[in-house]
Formats: C-alpha cells, structure tokens, sequence
C-alpha cells in the first residue's frame, strides 16, 4: 500500500491500510502461487518465503523509487472523538468475545466442509503443488491456497486450531472492511459505528458468521471479505465524481486495486463471485441511470480511466493470469451454466420474508428494509457508494427471493446468507436516519425510542448468539475416530478399499487427511436420505454394504469395490456383522468398530 | 494516535485468541485429559496373528483378557495398564487354532472383545 500510494499519502489512513492490506495480501498470495505452479517451482517453505520476500522487496523498491509527498495530510474522517472512540473498542472487544466465546466449543476439527476443505490444503503441503480436484468444480483454489500457505511455512497441523482461527480472522477484517467502506460512503462516523455494531455485535454467530468459521465454509467467508474490499476500491475510484468532474492518479491506482480484488474473488468462490457480477452489473445500471443526463460523461471518464497505464496494465495481467497461467476449475467444467435458468428444485425457487427473517434476524431485516427506502429518499445520485449499497441489499434480495426474474438456479438459502452484510450497513443507516432527524439530544422521548430501538436489535441478535453458545463439547469421540483412522492408515495401503459411516461416525470427513490416499478415500456411506432423493439418481453399494452386508447385492458389491474394511459406529451397525461369520472384529472402542472381511 | 491503538489492540485481540483456541484445541484433542475410554485391537487386522493391543485412557488400570476358541475359553491373563499407556500381548497358541476366536477384554465390569474367523 506504501508503494503504490507513497505520493498520496492522504489516499488511504494507517488504520485503513492496515485492514486493506490483509485482504490484498491474501490475493497477492495467490498469484504469487499461480506464478510458481506455471513456472512449476514447488511450493515449500522455502519458495513461499521467497515469493513474499521478493514480493515485499520490490514494492519497497517502488516506495523508495517514488518521490516523497511534501506533507502527509491528516485524514479528518478517522480522527474520532473520545466516546467514538471508546465505543469502537468496546463493539471490537464484544465482537471478539462473542465469536471466541463460540469457538470454544466448536473449534475442534468436527466440520465436514472444513474437513473436505483441509484435504486439499493438506494435499498442496504434501505435493507442493496447486491442486487440480481431479476435475470437481466445487472447489476453487483461493479457498486452500491460504492454509496451505500457512501450513507450509508454520509447519502447524491442520487438525490444530489454525483454521479455524485463520478463518476468525477473515472474518474480523470483513468486518473492519464494511467499517471502513461505510464511514468512506457516508462521511459519518456514527453510521459506522453503528454498522460495527449490527454487523460485528448482533448475530455475531448465526451464518454467514461465527457458524461459518466454524463450518469451514470456506469460500463465503472469504467472499465476504472480498467482495466489500473490491467495493471499497471501486467506490473509492468513482468518488471523484462526487466532488469535481477529473479524475486523478489515485483514482487510476484505486480502480487498478478494485480489478485485482475482482479477480481475487473469481479464484476464490464462484457463488460469491456469481453474486458479485450481478450487484455490479446492477450498481452500473443504477449509478448510470439516476445520473442520466450525465451518464455519456461518466462513461467517457470511466474508459479513459480504464485505458490508463495504472490500470490496463493490471487489467492485463489479471486476465492473463486467469486465462492463460491458472484457470479455476468451475471455468474450464463450466459450473455456470447450471447456475443459470429456471430454478430446477424447490430449494431454489426464492426465499419467503419469513425464512429471511429466521435467516437475517427480525431485527436486522426489518431495519434494513426501512434503511433501503430511507437510501432512497436521501439518494445522493452522484455518491458511487449510495448505488453499491442499493444494488448490493437489492440485487441479492431479488437473487435469494425472486430467482426467476434473475434466471438463477442455485439453492436460495446460500445467496440469502449474503444479504446480512448489506442489511446490516442499512439497519445502521436507518437507525441514523431516523433520529439524526429528530434533534435526539433535546427530546427524553425520542433519546427513549432510540434505546428501546437498540435494546431490541441487541436482545434478538445477543439472544440468538446465546442460544448458539455450546458450553461443553466433549471430544471423546472425535479423538477415537482419529485413532481409528491413524491404525488404518498404519495397517493399510493404497489396495485396501475401506468403507466407513457417515451416520453416526463424529468427524469422519477429516479421515481423508490420515490416508491421503485421493479425496473420495475412504468410501463413505453417505446420508440416508440422499439414497433415497429420486431426482438425484446414486449408488448403493456403500448403503447395501454397511446397512445389509449378508444381502445378495451387498455380496455383489462387495465383489465390484473389492471393499475389505468397514468402520462403523458399534452402537449403530455392529449386529449385522458380528452373525456373519466372513467379517472379523479387529478393533473395537466405545464409537468405533472395524471389521474385516476375510474371504 | 487513535489508528495505531486500534492497530495494536485488533491485533492484541488476534493474539490473545489465537493463543486460547490452539490452546483448547490441543487440550480436548489430547487421547486422555478429561476421557475415559479405552480400546482392544489386533495388531494384524489383515492376517491370522492373533497379537492384540489394550490401549488404556481411563483411571483404571486392572485389565484381564480371556481367549476364546469358538465358546470354549482356552486361556486367561491379567495386566495392569496405567493411564495413557498401549499393552501389548503376544498371543500365540500352542497349537493352530480354527473357527471363530474372540479375544475379550474387561476391565471394572466393563467388557469389549475383537475376533478373527480363521479358516
């Protein structure tokens, strides 16, 4: 950030750069990756601390190349007042605590998603190379190349608390970089810290949050780091037009930044990514159609902005980057074109209020909604950043509840998990609106609603985190699954075909991390009820061998895997073995059974 | 001044959990600390050997065995096995043995057996 705004040095505070720069970090590591994988340098330790430090030594050449600003400007937004202040830190500190609090009892490798995410981490440590997911589209390589960057240099194991905690942190600069976006939109501070608080404080478990940490849902929880940074940039770009009608280097520089964060965040979630294309699309079309009269000038600005030096030349590599060195797998298996037409399934045909009230909080939700028309009614046209937040709350309500109109088939329930961070800043924005307008200081009536206001946004949002809280996770099963799975590994090897539950076996994704032996290794018997999704037509073989291994299509099963291992929960499927007199018992705990076919 | 105390204090807030969840972490995903389990297992899952392991994460540390030969009971041993620790038993028959044979391991009336059918 030094490097590239040396000579504006009022382009961006401290504490600004500060939460910038992490989120760019973690997409320049990216691309330093690319450039390895294509140059085929194996990712060690010792080739990730040389890319950073290389990395680090060239903009610190650029900083020194670069003439001095005369003065460093003082940025007047992020001078706070001594209650501003105070309340910042204490919405960070509760904002920490609650989430802390939560992943006491969750941190544990417990997380299917988490689990099957770590594989792939683990197999960039192993291999030293980028991932190719044996052709699934599910997985894109942003999600992993993080943590295995982490792994490759700490050396820390991935069944410690590192990712979750990597994921924590992601998590808190989303957060900081919505603080920042909105106190840059709206040139006031009360609005942000409002939002620190709707975002950060309330509902500071239920999804896209702590439970996505947790969860190890991965690529919506960098998404959602991403996609607010690539905001903050274009915002910050087109914020020129606000106050004078040129554009400078800095905007140049801005919008450069804001295509790189773009590109980030199609090498890391395709969904998010998904979402992204349409708020931008919509935000363009809004921008361009509230200033209509002026729209042939702006467009005119924005191409000779994206013709300049600063940005063609990152534009270009970005699109080289994407095309030619590393392209992600949903490109090349063409996953959008099932993410486009009329809903397929009932799932994916739109989102009921009630359902985003259970999804968004009642609280968040309905202040958002009044913050959205209040957008509207103080719309400042030329304010870039009134047209992210309209297209950003507006584009995914549309997406989650009225899919067709869109033409998107995917599952409603995971773009509406989106919708909280823009109902967040609006609900913030609303609250604002609301008594900014009505001389609160003067009137105990109005200083009373206010409170009342705030006290119920914070019950139903703290009540939802303390209903989420587990105070006691007992890890006893988790810790027999991993001895199972480290005896298996020890007694086993590539020709061995093992089968295990996924019923009743506690964290049983993370055993692909003790073979690693390919990402379907171990065979899973899946949940009972996809066995019996007639839309999704699958194979049986892993029920019929757990559920009735005596059974002439189990034994024929048996026959075509060559499955000799089963693992299983004893207190749920040990009988229909232990009378079949070709399966021996050879090992035994509490929650797992290993039993081994003998002829 | 402000931006710099926010700097510091996120980043102190990152380091005071970091050092508290691996903390957790490796507390709970520790084989014994606050568990009471235990586990029989052969040492060859694959072939006929019937050597076996007691591995013991409970207070308790008076084990017993028995072998079994079909129903019949065909020998006994006692072990005494601390907490945290692995027993193994070289169990090796005097002569070859057939059919189903279970290995049963208790301990304070608590009872687990693994088997091998050999043929």
């Amino acid at each position: 950030m030094l490097a590239i705004f040396k000579k504006d040095t009022h382009a961006i505070s401290s504490f600004e750069g500060f939460i910038i720069s992490f989120g760019l970090s973690l997409v320049v590591l990216d691309f330093i990756f690319f450039l390895f994988s294509k140059l085929n340098i194996a990712l060690t330790r010792l080739s990730t601390l040389s890319g950073v430090i290389v990395f680090i030594l060239i903009c610190f050449g650029l900083f020194k190349l670069l003439p001095s600003s005369a003065k460093p400007v003082q940025e007047k937004l992020f001078n706070f007042s001594k209650k501003e202040f105070l309340l910042i830190l204490a919405l960070i500190f509760l904002t920490f605590f609650i989430k802390i609090t939560y992943l006491s009892g969750t941190v544990l490798p417990t997380s299917t998603d988490m689990g099957h995410h770590m594989y792939w981490a683990e197999w960039l440590t192993n291999n030293h190379a980028l991932p190719t997911y044996d052709g699934m589209p599910d997985f894109i390589i942003g999600e992993h190349i993080s943590f295995g960057a982490v792994a490759l240099v700490s050396g820390l194991s991935f069944f410690s608390a590192f990712p979750p905690m990597l994921l924590l942190i992601i998590n808190i600069f989303s957060i900081l970089t919505v603080f920042i976006l909105v106190l840059r939109i709206f040139k006031n501070k009360a609005i942000a810290i409002l939002s620190l608080f709707f975002l950060g404080v309330v509902f500071a478990i239920s999804s896209p949050q702590a439970k996505f940490v947790s969860g190890g849902v991965v690529g919506n929880i960098i998404g959602n780091l991403l996609m607010p940074l690539a905001f903050y940039f274009y915002y910050r770009a087109f914020s020129f037009y606000q106050e004078r009608v040129s554009f400078g280097n800095q905007e140049k520089k801005f919008l450069a930044l804001a295509i790189f964060t773009s590109f980030g965040l199609f090498y890391t979630h395709h969904l998010t990514s998904f979402i992204f294309l349409f708020i931008f699309a919509g935000l363009l079309a809004f921008f361009l159609l509230t200033n209509w009269r002026e729209s042939k000038q702006i467009s005119g600005l924005a191409i000779k902005m994206l013709f300049s030096p600063q940005v063609l030349s990152v534009l270009a590599l970005s699109i080289v980057f994407f095309f030619f060195i590393f392209t992600p797998t949903y490109i090349k298996n063409s996953a959008v074109d099932t993410a486009v037409g009329a809903p397929s399934k009932a799932t994916r045909e739109g989102l009921s209020i009630a359902t985003l009230k259970s999804m968004i909080g009642e609280a968040r939700l309905s202040l958002g909604f009044v913050g959205l028309i209040l957008l509207l009614i103080y719309y400042q046209r030329k304010n870039f950043g009134y047209a992210i937040m309209f297209a950003w709350a507006l584009m995914i309500f549309i997406m989650s509840s009225f899919p067709r109109l869109l033409f998107i088939n995917l599952p409603s329930d995971r773009i509406g998990n989106y919708l909280s961070y823009p109902l967040a800043i609006l609900s913030a924005y609303a609250v604002y609106s609301i008594f900014a307008n009505l001389k609160i200081k003067n009137n105990n009536l109005i200083q009373t609603s206010f409170l009342l206001l705030i006290l119920f946004a914070s019950l139903s949002g703290l009540s939802d985190s303390a209903t989420s809280i587990i105070h006691s996770n007992d890890a006893t099963e988790l810790v027999q699954t991993f001895h199972a799975s480290k005896y298996l590994a020890a007694k086993t090897n590539d020709t061995d075909i093992i089968l295990k539950d996924h019923n009743y076996i506690s964290a049983d994704s993370w055993m692909k991390l003790f073979f690693m032996r390919g990402y379907k290794y171990p065979d899973s018997r899946g949940y009972f009820k996809r066995y019996e999704d007639p839309t999704k037509p699958r194979e049986m073989c892993t029920l019929y061998m757990i559920s009735n291994p005596n059974s002439t299509e189990a034994k024929n099963c048996f026959i075509e895997t060559s499955t000799r291992i089963i693992m299983v929960n004893p207190q749920y499927d040990s009988a229909q073995f232990k009378k079949l007199a070709d399966f021996n018992q050879v090992y035994l705990s509490d929650k797992i059974a290993i039993y081994y076919k003998n002829n | 001044m402000q931006q710099k105390i926010l700097i510091l204090f996120i980043s102190l807030l990152l380091i005071l959990s970091s050092a508290y969840l691996f903390n957790i972490s490796e507390k709970k995903q520790d084989l014994d600390a606050e568990k009471n389990w235990w586990i029989v297992y052969f040492q060859e899952p694959i072939s006929n050997d019937l050597t076996f392991s007691i591995e013991n994460h409970t207070q308790n540390t008076s084990f017993s065995w028995e072998v079994f030969s079909e129903k019949n009971k065909i020998d006994s041993g006692n072990e005494t096995i601390e907490a945290g620790k692995i027993k193994k038993i070289n169990y090796t028959p005097n002569e070859g043995l057939y059919g189903k044979i279970t290995i049963q391991v208790s301990v304070n009336g608590e009872s687990k057996e693994i088997y091998k059918n050999i043929n």
